[in-house]
């Protein structure tokens, strides 16, 4: 009789143990999938979101530091400070960011709009200006 | 020749066999597994505010944490040093313009190769320009200044009133084995020649951030860094898995899109001064912040943005502040004697002009795609 290299017994352990390592490996390829708009103010987020997941364009009011207010608009497009009562507007002169790495800053306010992308595919990895 | 004996072993069955080698081999391979999984190369972003800008630094290596949050405290300990604001080595040196010199040892450093910088642009850039840049008031309520006064304070402008003379001197450093190395440094007697001088590196500082920044990369477990200081950027090592480094440049018409193009570097420091990022309207005429120490008023060069690489390898003690002052000196010179001064130096850079032409330097044309509309290139030269 021939000898097989595994009993049909071990070769359901084999086959499960190759199955867990691909699952594992799906699992930790995968990052979250599109861009995501993160608002910061003094270095703390206050506001993430998804941006691929809104179907129309979203106003959150952001009251930064020393009494500054912005008004920013999340779309499908991309992110922008669409108000800002600070005396130099340098955020709202920024317009629209749409790439992962890009950033909008209120230095007065101490507020940043910034852009962040799936991890494994980061499309900037700074900006100047 | 004896005939090989025949194996007379009892073996064990295949299957059991197959377990007993490939058991150690899953144990070793598991124990690797662990050992990448705590060695590994981890991406890690830390953001804060310094230098009055927004700070950005992403690190690449085993253990990157501890190292970015001491890069952003030598960045605030340099911030008290070079920043007219604070009470440090610029800080005293404008205190005690027209008086006693202030002794330094990195601030001098920095202060040399910056001279040298506003002697070979031929006065594009003055580091004295403090008086005049106080009564414009960019960075708290800018505004146009009286006539008078501005010529009063132009006449306060000359980088050569800095004198600045050095003496080397030897210290030791112990080392491990009770020995002692005996090393040499440089001291910086500085002062201004008249009262109400006063130093402004607000032209530099972002730059001189990232080279202070940069020195994160000899730490042990890092393997690359990309920082941002404001618009000044810094990239040193390498990124996990290779390629270059991507870094955008913001469109000057800010209003339709943010990005104008991205670069694809190996290393370096890159600065921008940009006509756009700071500016005021007064009676329908609009005042940007990049001022003319000749004339003490907003450069006018045709140009509406300059962004500079000095890439790596560039001999220099203070390649960052040297991006930065560079990018500012080409904006005042304009775009023929800018190209000019930065071939002197061995820098690249891009030029944008009022009529929406980029001029790319031959180094950099091949690792920069344009992405923004509406916009043409140019030939350099």
């Amino acid at each position: 009789m021939e000898r097989r290299l595994f009993e049909r017994r071990e070769l359901l352990f084999v086959l499960a143990a190759a199955l867990a390592a691909v699952i594992w490996l799906l699992i930790s390829r995968s990052g979250p999938g599109g861009t995501r708009a993160v608002v910061e103010r003094d270095g703390e987020i206050v506001l993430s979101r998804e941006l691929g997941g809104l179907n129309e364009p979203e106003t959150v009011e952001i009251a930064g530091a020393n009494g500054v207010t912005l008004t920013v608009e999340l779309s499908r497009d991309g992110a922008r400070v669409k108000e800002a009562d600070c005396p130099d507007g340098t955020c709202r002169r920024t317009g629209l960011i749409t790439r992962a790495g890009e950033s909008a800053v209120c230095l007065p306010g101490r507020v940043v709009v910034r852009l962040e992308g799936p991890k494994t595919d980061r499309s900037l990895d700074a900006e100047t200006y | 020749m004896k005939p090989m004996p025949e194996k007379s072993k009892a073996r064990l069955p295949k299957g059991k066999r197959a377990i007993l080698i490939l058991l150690p081999l899953a144990l070793v391979l598991a124990g690797l597994a662990a050992w990448q999984f705590a060695h590994r190369e981890r991406e890690y972003q830390l953001d804060s505010f310094a230098m009055g800008s927004y700070v950005q630094l992403t690190v690449w290596g085993r253990e990157p944490e501890e190292g970015a949050a001491e890069t952003v405290q030598r960045i605030e300990k340099l911030e008290r040093e070079i920043s007219w604001r604070r009470d440090g080595d610029i800080g005293k040196m404008n205190a005690q313009a027209g008086g006693e010199p202030v002794t330094v040892e990195d601030t001098g450093e920095l202060l040399a190769e910056l001279l040298e910088l506003c002697e070979r642009s031929g006065w594009a850039l003055d580091i004295t320009l403090g008086p005049v840049t106080r009564l414009w008031d960019f960075d708290g309520e800018p505004h146009l200044p009286d006539e008078k006064e501005l010529e009063k304070a132009l006449a306060l402008v000359d980088y050569r009133k800095l004198s600045m003379d050095s003496e080397e001197y030897w210290y030791e450093v112990p080392t491990e084995d009770g020995y002692h190395l005996d090393c040499v440094g440089t001291k910086y007697h500085v002062s201004l020649k008249e009262p109400g001088m006063a130093i402004d590196l607000g032209a530099v500082g972002k730059g001189a951030a990232c080279d202070e920044a940069a020195e994160l990369i000899y730490r042990e477990g890092i393997s690359g860094m990309a920082a941002s200081v404001g618009g000044s950027v810094c990239l040193r090592g390498e990124k996990p898995g290779g390629g270059p480094f991507r870094v955008s440049v913001r469109d000057p018409k800010g209003d339709q899109a943010g990005s104008l193009g991205v670069f694809e570097l190996d290393g370096g420091y890159i600065s921008t001064s940009g006509s756009y990022e700071k500016y005021f309207e007064q009676d329908g005429k609009r005042y940007h912040h990049i001022l003319d120490p000749s004339t003490g008023r907003p450069a006018e060069s045709g140009l509406v943005s300059v962004t500079v690489w000095c890439p790596p390898g560039m001999v220099a003690r203070w390649p960052g502040a040297l991006s930065d002052g560079l990018a500012t000196a080409c904006f005042v010179l304009g775009k023929t004697d800018g190209l000019a001064l930065l071939e002197s130096y061995g820098a690249e850079g891009l030029f944008i002009d009022e009529n929406d032409v980029i001029t790319v330097t031959e180094g950099l044309k091949d690792r920069f795609s344009l992405t923004a509309g509406g916009y043409s290139l140019g030939e350099a030269g």
